[in-house]
């Protein structure tokens, strides 16, 4: 496939853009964020806001005896008052409405919602929870994937079959406290056979342990009823439209009830898709008769929301005599805490739990991919999600592959990489397959290393989908004087998606980006969307603005004389636009387009560190990332996403874990989650290998979930290659690996 | 129902009264760090803060007639990290301070609120311990200096500024930390040393103080005994670092990560201190 995008009078404005993409462009939002002028949730004066404040779970799992808020009912200044008792049956989720907006009868986590307040101030509400008596029934907790998969394991949503699904059909699960179930199976017949026949079988058990988004504005939200009875939501929520549909969902009203205001955020990384706060808001605003605020502190965020899943991948796999792969069998397991519904993915099982070996040819091929309910903070997505708890597995298993073959582990790597045509580790095909021409950059550019003793290398190597899902719409006003101003729903969390539209749409027709305002409106006005995320928003963002760019152009073209050239000039809009401008609208459907599926990035790290064999601490001295980048739309922006997650990676690989002991989340703070700083940072190279071969306009492919998975498993290798201690969980962090070299001693 | 109150005299006499009237249910606002973090942990505020950035003169770092360095308890962290002063006549804290947080945190930490929160883990106190340093406090019994090794804020207690002599040209200190997990726990120890050279070469006297997640800066003086005397070679420094993880060791159990880690620190932080004193004064 060969992208060309012709303007629609034939002529290829292909060089022309990109061309015109070499110029890097600041973000517009970038000056307002930098000084604090902009007007995050939690900062928007709405006149007469009582807060909100919840009472959680103190205990794992429990049954609700009785909850006595009569008192609370009665202190001055309080609002309103809600227990399970006046919610139930609410429920609310992404895709599975299974979690209770407040538990009525049983408490699935430490920081379940039992009940919530309204009040003037929020030294106020906090009286009032504490106000509250409970009367709990203490449950047995599943505290661990272990339990939750046994046989005889508690059954924690006994109503798990009436619960709805949103937009389509659950998929069946094999028991009720199975979340979802994932089976790819390629010539299973011959699985056993083949690894009874084969040289080699490797087996192992990684386990990758619960992360957190660690977006710096935490999540918020204001809720204010209207005069007709309407309710506006303002929300730090990224796929507005989603939250919408939800929130009629577990309210049972039409989604044009809500007007949701999702205009500014600042900081995504996956977890501003999923919402908590802005249903029990929506609950107290009705029942107060007034607008409420809630905004979330970092221990909230670390316990209350979402967390990436934890998990337990076993791997098995089975080479020929020349190290060729024949058969791999996976077992995934994901902890998905108490709720499904901070998944949106429609299998409800983190997409990269069958990734772990997907950048391979693999012909016979088992994956068996579930995750699980167990009474913990739920499970959600996080930048990549399962992709760095399965590509470290995978990986740390390749290299593993690698030494019982005899091979070198990027000899191994070339020798099985997905060839064009072949199908990967992960059952399917590639548009283009580019895990060869990766491997090769990655022995190219790897420096030219003098072992010494204490020195590793470690090597990665991943792929990663460019992103599908509904369409994008954009609506433009032309004004004669040639300014374009472009309406969307789209919010700009981070990624860079206002840019990409300003860029593709001046290409498109054919004018300075100045000329172009991108004017981001509420669900009342935008055309609906999926939201930004899910490595889809530069590919549909971009074929949107183009398509935009054709239908100004087309309805420009009906209104002049054949012979008269379309320009965006004043000279030539003066003589069609009046002092109304000229309103066009275009969409972009990735589910009908031609050729937009099956597109993938592929991406290798290679990691070259010393390990101080008596402390266990690593340091890094050269992380190279080969990536397989399509058109670049905006280098900056490219860049930063790519070394951005390069940076989220080394957090994941080294720092990051939440503890949860007893069901409770320990770090209440990022004390105690640290994440990485500047000073953390080792030199970063970046390799890119283009190509114009990708869904979005002009070859335009993704890069903000492409480089954080290969980061981890590329120094657990490096580990294993200085040391030779295999660290097979996360985070490799020096006290983990300092105790696990004594051991060794 | 607590509602906390700040108030913000304009004088230190202001700020004890408030203090000492209110007792317990009263305390210092300097950098505001601490107490954010105790609201995040769910812990309470004190029903009054006593917010000290109105008074004058808290800030800073001079050097008093006795060539010593007197650093205001309201200077940021940045600020004394900084300072030339600081970094001339003493190395040490520079070391011990840069290793708090991160830039943004260490923009709004105060050393004072860093010491009077007597949170274990703090780096700055086992340097400030190492390096003798003093400290000033007011009360309603008028100002005393007293020194900080020991020092446990009492109610109606304000620092006012930290008493840091000069480094002597004999003298070389060094800071290091290690992360350490024990169980779930995220954690980490540090080691603050000093070693004072005689004029036949030997270690005249020396200080080896513990950071540990558990328990206050203090003093280790096995370690210390092991050095008294002695030349500050590899093996002395060994014995000494030995020692010291012997020491938490006693406390926690053999095979303790957290003495495994002391013992690691100590000597690394010896090793430096020890190339530090060879290249100063010979």
């Amino acid at each position: 496939m060969t992208i060309s995008d012709p303007r629609p009078d034939g002529v290829d404005r292909t060089e022309a853009a990109i061309a015109a993409f070499r110029s890097p462009e600041a973000r517009p939002d970038l000056i307002d964020k930098v000084t604090g002028r902009t007007r995050f949730v939690a900062d928007r004066p709405v006149p007469g806001a009582l807060v909100g404040a919840v009472l959680t779970s103190p205990v794992a799992h429990a049954r609700i005896r009785a909850v006595d808020a009569d008192a609370a009912r009665r202190l001055p200044g309080v609002r309103a008052v809600l227990t399970g008792e006046d919610l139930r049956g609410r429920r609310f989720g992404r895709r599975l409405l299974d979690r209770p907006v407040l538990c009525w009868d049983r408490v699935r986590f430490v920081g379940d919602r039992i009940a919530a307040v309204a009040a003037d101030s929020e030294a106020i509400a906090r009286a009032a929870l504490r106000a509250i008596r409970l009367d709990l029934e203490p449950l047995p907790p599943l505290l661990d994937l272990e339990t939750a998969d046994a046989d005889d394991a508690p059954i924690l949503h006994p109503e798990w079959a009436d619960y709805r699904y949103l937009d389509g059909t659950r998929p069946p699960v094999p028991h009720p406290n199975v979340q979802g179930h994932q089976r790819v199976e390629l010539g299973v017949g011959g699985l056993e056979a083949a690894f009874a026949s084969a040289a080699v079988v490797v087996e192992g058990t990684y386990r990758a342990p619960r992360q957190h988004a660690a977006h710096l504005e935490p999540h918020a939200t204001i809720v204010e009823p209207l005069p007709d009875g309407r309710v506006r939501v303002h929300s730090t929520n990224k796929a507005p439209f989603s939250l919408r549909a939800q929130l009629a969902a577990a309210f049972g009203d039409a989604p044009t009830t809500y007007e949701i205001d999702a205009r500014a955020i600042g900081g995504d990384f996956g977890a501003k898709g999923y919402s908590v706060d802005e249903f029990v808001a929506v609950a107290l605003a009705r029942a107060a008769g007034a607008p409420v605020r809630m905004a979330m502190g970092i221990a909230e965020e670390l316990s209350e929301t979402s967390v990436r899943h934890a998990a337990v991948i076993h791997l098995r796999t089975a080479l020929d005599a020349e190290g060729r792969i024949l058969a791999h069998d996976a077992n995934v397991r994901f902890d998905g805490g108490a709720y499904a519904g901070a998944k949106p993915i429609p299998s409800l099982v983190p997409g990269g739990g069958t990734s772990a070996l997907i950048a391979y040819h693999v012909p016979i091929l088992r994956i068996d991919a579930r995750a699980l309910y167990t009474t913990t903070v739920p499970g959600g997505h996080v930048r990549a999600p399962g992709e760095v708890q399965g590509v470290f597995a995978g990986e740390s298993h390749v290299d593993e592959l690698a030494r019982a073959a005899v091979l070198d582990p990027l000899t191994f790597r070339a020798l099985n990489g997905v060839r064009p045509g072949q199908t990967g580790g992960n059952g399917h095909g590639f548009v283009e397959a580019r895990a060869v021409e990766v491997i090769g950059a990655m022995r190219d550019h790897a420096p030219s290393a003098t072992r010494t003793p204490g020195h590793g290398r470690g090597l990665a190597v991943s792929a990663r989908h460019v992103g599908v899902g509904g369409a994008y719409g954009l609506t433009a006003a032309v004004e004669r004087d040639g300014t374009v101003t472009v309406t969307t729903g789209l919010v700009d969390q981070g990624g860079g998606v206002h840019t990409v539209i300003r860029r593709v749409l001046a290409v498109g027709l054919d004018v300075a980006p100045e000329r172009i305002r991108i004017r981001a409106t509420t669900t009342d006005e935008a055309t609906p969307d999926r939201g930004v995320g899910a490595s889809r928003s530069t590919h549909l963002a971009s074929r949107a603005a183009l398509a935009l760019a054709d239908a100004i152009h087309e309805a420009l073209a009906e209104r002049l004389p054949p012979d008269v050239p379309v320009a965006l000039e004043p000279a030539t809009l003066e003589r069609l636009i009046g002092p109304t401008p000229l309103v066009v609208s275009a969409s972009y459907d990735s589910e009908t387009a031609p050729g937009a599926r099956g597109h993938h990035d592929f991406s290798g790290c290679v990691v070259d560190l010393s390990v101080d064999a008596e402390s266990g601490e690593v340091r890094i001295h050269d992380l190279l990332v080969v990536v397989d980048v399509g058109t670049v739309i905006n280098p900056v922006a490219h860049r930063g996403q790519l070394i951005g997650g390069v940076v989220f990676g080394l957090g994941q690989a080294l720092l990051e874990e939440i503890p949860v002991v007893d069901g409770r989340v320990l770090p209440t703070n990022l004390d105690a989650y640290r994440l990485p700083r500047a000073t953390d940072v080792p030199p970063i190279r970046v390799v890119e290998l283009p190509t114009r071969i990708g869904p979005g306009a002009f070859g335009a492919k993704m890069a903000g979930e492409l480089t954080n998975s290969v980061v981890a498993p590329a120094i657990a290798n490096a580990i294993a290659d200085a040391t030779g201690v295999r660290l097979r969980e996360l985070p490799l962090t020096s006290a983990r690996l300092r105790t696990a070299l004594r051991a060794t001693r | 129902m607590t509602v906390t109150r700040v108030v913000r005299p304009s004088d230190v006499d202001g700020a004890i009264e408030v203090l000492a009237s209110s007792r317990s249910t009263a305390a210092p606002l300097a950098g505001g760090v601490a107490w954010m973090l105790e609201q995040a942990r769910g812990g309470t505020l004190p029903a009054v803060l006593v917010d000290l950035s109105a008074i004058p003169g808290l800030s800073g770092v001079e050097r008093s007639s006795d060539g010593g360095l007197t650093i205001g308890a309201m200077t940021r962290l940045a600020a004394v990290e900084r300072d030339p002063l600081v970094r001339e006549h003493a190395p040490g804290l520079v070391e011990a301070v840069h290793a708090v947080g991160s830039v943004r945190i260490r923009q709004q930490v105060t050393l004072g609120g860093n010491i009077a929160a007597e949170v274990p883990r703090h780096d700055p106190p086992p340097m400030l311990v190492a390096l003798d340093a003093s400290i000033r406090v007011a009360g309603v019994g008028g100002e005393r200096e007293t020194p900080i090794v020991g020092y446990t804020r009492s109610s109606g207690d304000l620092i006012l500024d930290v008493r840091v002599s000069p480094t002597a040209p004999t003298s070389a200190v060094a800071y290091r930390t290690l992360d350490v997990t024990v169980g779930s726990r995220v954690a980490r120890v540090g080691a603050a040393v000093r070693l004072d050279r005689a004029e036949d070469g030997t270690i005249g006297s020396s200080r080896v103080v513990l950071m540990a997640p558990d328990e206050g800066p203090h003093r280790c003086p096995e370690a210390e005994a092991e050095l008294a005397g002695m030349v500050a070679e590899p093996s002395t420094i060994q014995l000494a670092a030995r020692a010291a993880e012997q020491a938490v060791a006693s406390r926690l159990g053999d095979d303790h990560d957290d003495a495994i880690a002391t013992g690691i620190i100590v000597r690394r932080a010896l090793l430096v201190a020890a190339d530090r004193s060879s290249g100063v004064a010979r």
